[in-house]
C-alpha cells in the first residue's frame, strides 16, 4: 500500500488549471523531493493532499484512506507545514507546541513530555521560554516542523521548508529530514531548487503547469532529464593525444580543453560510461582523474522545463 | 471522543470516574478548547488587560459622579424639591446607556479581528489542518473575546449598585438592563466575528462591524425621525427593534410607570418606542403593549444564531455549504424554539391583538378631528383682514 496515492487529480481556479491530472505514487518511508519552478503547482499539491482544498476531480488516498470520505484521516495522517505561515503575538514557545497538542487532543502529561521531546528533536530545547516571535527565521522554520509533528504523523508534507534560510540553518533543516526518515515517516519536501534536494531525497518527482513530467529515484530521473552526460577528465600528459583519442569514441560530441583538462559531452548510460574509462586506458591515456558531471543540474532543468511550457 | 475511553480491559464499559468526567466536560467543552486555552493566556498576559478595566470602570466612576452633581444641581430649581429616587433612576440611565456605548464599541475592536488575523498572520492554515472542528475554532474565538467583555459588565455591577443607595430602581430592572447589555454585547461579538470569517481581513470587517453596528444604533432612530417628519405620523415602534439603545431606553422607562420615561423627558420616550410616549394622550391606561425590548431580545438571539451558523460554515478550509446531521438537527429545534418565542411575541399581553406599529387602540374621537380642519382652514381665509376691495392679494400667492 502507498503511502500517498493520487490519481487524475486536478484542481483549477478561476479556469486556471493548477494541478492537471497528477498521478503521484509515493512508498511508505519515501523521502520524496517536489520540484518545480514558482507558479509549477506544488503548493496546491500539498495543500490537496493537506486536505486543505477540495480537488475539482480525481481521487487522493493517504495509507488507502480516501481522503474525501473521510477528511477527518488526512488531519491525523498528515503533517502540514506552509511555505508561508505566521506565529501567534505573545505566546511562548513551548506554549505554542503545547496548543498544538491540545488541538490534537493529548492528554496533559503526554502534552508535556511531547512538547520537550518534539524541542530536544528541533534543537530550540534552550528557548522554551522565549516568545515565538522573537525567533530567527531558522528557528521558526524549525518550529513550525516540530507543530506538523505533534500527533507523530506518518506523513509530513513540507512546502519550501529550507527557503529564505542560511545555509547553515539549511544543513540542519535537511539532518532533521533524514533523521525524520530514519524514524519511518513518509516526507514530500518542495523546492524550487533541484540542487538542494537532489541530494538528500530518494524519489524526486518535477512538476511544471500542473503536471508532472517526471517522478521516481533520482538516478532514473537524472537519466531521463538528459541523455548528454558531461564527462570531465584530467591526464597527466600530451593532451592533445588524449583529445584525440576521446573524440573517436562512438557517442562523444564535442571536446573542449578546460583549465589543463578535457571536458566533453557524451551520450551513453552508465554501462557506456564505464566502456569509456576502460577503452582510454587500453589507448594508454594516462587518466588521473574520470568524472561525470552532476553538479549542473540547474541547467539541464531548465532545459526539461523549457520544452515542455513552450 | 475515541471509543478507547468508554472501554475497559476487555472492552467492556467501565463507568469509572474519568469517563464521568468526560461526560461533564466533553473535550469540545470551554475548559478543553485550545483556542480559548491560547487566546486568553495571551490576551491576559502582561498589564494590558488590567489597564483596560481599570480604566473601564475610571470613565464609569467618572460618569456616574458627574451624572449624581448634575442631578443634584438641577433638582435646586425643582419646585418639589430633591428627590433620592430621581438620582437613583437618572443615574441608573446613565451608568446603563454609558456602559452600553462602551460595550458597543468595544465588542467589534476584539472580535472583528478573531478569524482575519489567523488569516493575516498565516497561522490559519496550520490552525484548519488540525481536528479541530470550525465550530470549536469559532466558539473558542467568540467566547475568549466575549469573556473579556463581560468581565468589564460584570465588574462593573458593584458600581451600578450604587443606586440602591439612592432608590428608585429595583433590583428587577437593573436585571433587565443586564439582560439587554449581555444580549447586546453577544450579537455584536458574533457580528464582529461573522464579518471576520466573512471578509478575511481586519481593516474591512471592523469597517463593516462598525457600519452594521452604526446602522443599527444611529441608522434607525435617523429614519424613525425623518418617517415622522414626512408621513407627519409617529414612526412605527419596528423601525426601533433592532435598535440597542432603544431597547435599553425601553428598560429604563418600564422602570417608572408613572413618568412614562424617567426625567430625561419625551425624545427618551420615543426612543424607547414607549407607547406613552408616542400615543400620547389617546392611549388609554388599561391598554398595555409588550415593550419593544422583547422583540429587541428576539430579534438578536435570532441573528446571532444566524450569523453563528453562518460563519462555521465560512471558516471551513473546504467551503461545503453542508451542515451535518447535528447541525440541522440544531437549526430545527432553533427554529421551533424561535417559531415559539415569536408567537408567545406576537400573543397579546391583555386579550387585544397587537400590531408592531402605532398601538392604535382607542377609536378616534371625533372631537379632535374637528380642530383639524379649522387648522387647515386658517390659511384659506387671506390674513391680512382689513382687504382694501381694489387692490386684492392674487390666491395663487396665498399658500
Amino acid at each position: 500500500m502507498s503511502a500517498i496515492e493520487t490519481t487524475n487529480l486536478t484542481k483549477q481556479f478561476n479556469g486556471l488549471t493548477a494541478v492537471d491530472q497528477l498521478e503521484l505514487r509515493i512508498e511508505p518511508g519515501t523521502l520524496y523531493g517536489f520540484i518545480g519552478p514558482n507558479g509549477a503547482g506544488k503548493t496546491t499539491t500539498l495543500r490537496l493532499l493537506a486536505g486543505l482544498l477540495e480537488p475539482d476531480a480525481g481521487d487522493i488516498r493517504l495509507a488507502g484512506d480516501d481522503i474525501q470520505r473521510h477528511p477527518e484521516a488526512a488531519r491525523w495522517l498528515v503533517g502540514y507545514m506552509p511555505d508561508f505561515f505566521g506565529v501567534y503575538d505573545d505566546m511562548r514557545v513551548w506554549e505554542y507546541l503545547d496548543f498544538f497538542g491540545r488541538c490534537y487532543n493529548l492528554p496533559a502529561d503526554r502534552r508535556a513530555r511531547l512538547v520537550d521531546e518534539l524541542l530536544a528533536l528541533v534543537d530550540l530545547d534552550g528557548k522554551c521560554d522565549d516568545y515565538v516571535e522573537n525567533l530567527s527565521r531558522g528557528m521558526r522554520q524549525r518550529l513550525c516542523l516540530a507543530h506538523a509533528l505533534v500527533h507523530d504523523p506518518q506523513i509530513l508534507l513540507l512546502d519550501e521548508p529550507a527557503s529564505g534560510l542560511d545555509p547553515r540553518a539549511r544543513v540542519e533543516i535537511r539532518e532533521l529530514l533524514r533523521e525524520l526518515q530514519r524514524m519511518g515517516k513518509t516526507i514530500i519536501v518542495s523546492s524550487h531548487i533541484l540542487s538542494e534536494l537532489a541530494e538528500m531525497c530518494d524519489q524526486v518527482g518535477i512538476i511544471e503547469q500542473g503536471r508532472l513530467l517526471v517522478s521516481g529515484p533520482m538516478r532514473d530521473v537524472r537519466r531521463h532529464l538528459r541523455h548528454e552526460r558531461i564527462i570531465r577528465l584530467t591526464v597527466i600528459s600530451d593532451v592533445e593525444q588524449a583529445r584525440a583519442t576521446l573524440a573517436k569514441f562512438k557517442g562523444i560530441g564535442e571536446v573542449f580543453e578546460v583549465n589543463g583538462g578535457l571536458q566533453a559531452t557524451f551520450t551513453g548510460d552508465a554501462e557506456a560510461t564505464a566502456g569509456l574509462l576502460a577503452y582510454l586506458i587500453h589507448h594508454n591515456v594516462k587518466v588521473t582523474n574520470f568524472t561525470e558531471d552532476v553538479t549542473d543540474l540547474e541547467d539541464v532543468f531548465l532545459q526539461i522545463t523549457k520544452g515542455e511550457v513552450q | 471522543m475515541e471509543d478507547g475511553k468508554w472501554k475497559g480491559e476487555n472492552g467492556r464499559w467501565v463507568p469509572n470516574l474519568q469517563s464521568l468526567i468526560s461526560i461533564l466536560h466533553p473535550p469540545s467543552s470551554i475548559l478543553h478548547n485550545p483556542v480559548v486555552v491560547k487566546e486568553l493566556r495571551s490576551r491576559m498576559r502582561g498589564g494590558r488587560a488590567f489597564a483596560i478595566l481599570t480604566a473601564f470602570l475610571a470613565v464609569l466612576s467618572l460618569v456616574s459622579y458627574g451624572l449624581y452633581r448634575i442631578v443634584g444641581a438641577s433638582m435646586r430649581y425643582n419646585p418639589s424639591g430633591l428627590m433620592s429616587a430621581t438620582i437613583g433612576q437618572s443615574l441608573f440611565a446613565g451608568l446603563a446607556f454609558f456602559e452600553l456605548f462602551l460595550i458597543l464599541f468595544i465588542t467589534p475592536a476584539l472580535t472583528a479581528g478573531t478569524i482575519s488575523s489567523e488569516r493575516e498572520n498565516l497561522t490559519y492554515e496550520m490552525l484548519v489542518a488540525t481536528p479541530l472542528k470550525p465550530r470549536t475554532i469559532l466558539w473558542g474565538k467568540l467566547l475568549s473575546a466575549l469573556s473579556y467583555v463581560l468581565l468589564l459588565i460584570f465588574a462593573a455591577i458593584p458600581l451600578a449598585s450604587l443606586v440602591f443607595i439612592f432608590g428608585g430602581v429595583a433590583p428587577a430592572d437593573m436585571l433587565k438592563a443586564l439582560l439587554v447589555l449581555i444580549t447586546t454585547t453577544i450579537t455584536f461579538g458574533v457580528v464582529g466575528l461573522f464579518f471576520s470569517a466573512l471578509t478575511g481581513r481586519t481593516a474591512r470587517a471592523t469597517v463593516l462591524s462598525y457600519s452594521f453596528l452604526l446602522l443599527l444604533s444611529v441608522g434607525t432612530v435617523f429614519i424613525a425621525v425623518l418617517w415622522g417628519v414626512v408621513q407627519g405620523a409617529p414612526p412605527p415602534r419596528a423601525l426601533l427593534i433592532p435598535n440597542p439603545f432603544s431597547a435599553m431606553a425601553a428598560v429604563l422607562s418600564e422602570a417608572t410607570p408613572q413618568s412614562g420615561a424617567f426625567s430625561l423627558g419625551i425624545p427618551f420616550g420615543l426612543l424607547a418606542g414607549d407607547w406613552r410616549v408616542v400615543a400620547g394622550p389617546r392611549a388609554p391606561a388599561e391598554f398595555t403593549v409588550r415593550p419593544t425590548w422583547h422583540y429587541t431580545l428576539a430579534l438578536y438571539a435570532a441573528l446571532t444564531v444566524t450569523l453563528y451558523l453562518v460563519s462555521t460554515q465560512l471558516v471551513k478550509p473546504v467551503r461545503r455549504w453542508r451542515i451535518g446531521r447535528a447541525g440541522a438537527a440544531i437549526v430545527i429545534v432553533l427554529l421551533l424554539l424561535l417559531g415559539v418565542g415569536g408567537y408567545f411575541l406576537f400573543k397579546p399581553l391583555v386579550g387585544e391583538a397587537e400590531r408592531l406599529g402605532i398601538p392604535t387602540p382607542a377609536p378616534p374621537a371625533p372631537v379632535p378631528v374637528a380642530p383639524v380642519q379649522i387648522e387647515r382652514a386658517v390659511p384659506a381665509v387671506p390674513y391680512p383682514p382689513p382687504p382694501t376691495p381694489t387692490t386684492a392679494p392674487p390666491p395663487a400667492e396665498a399658500p
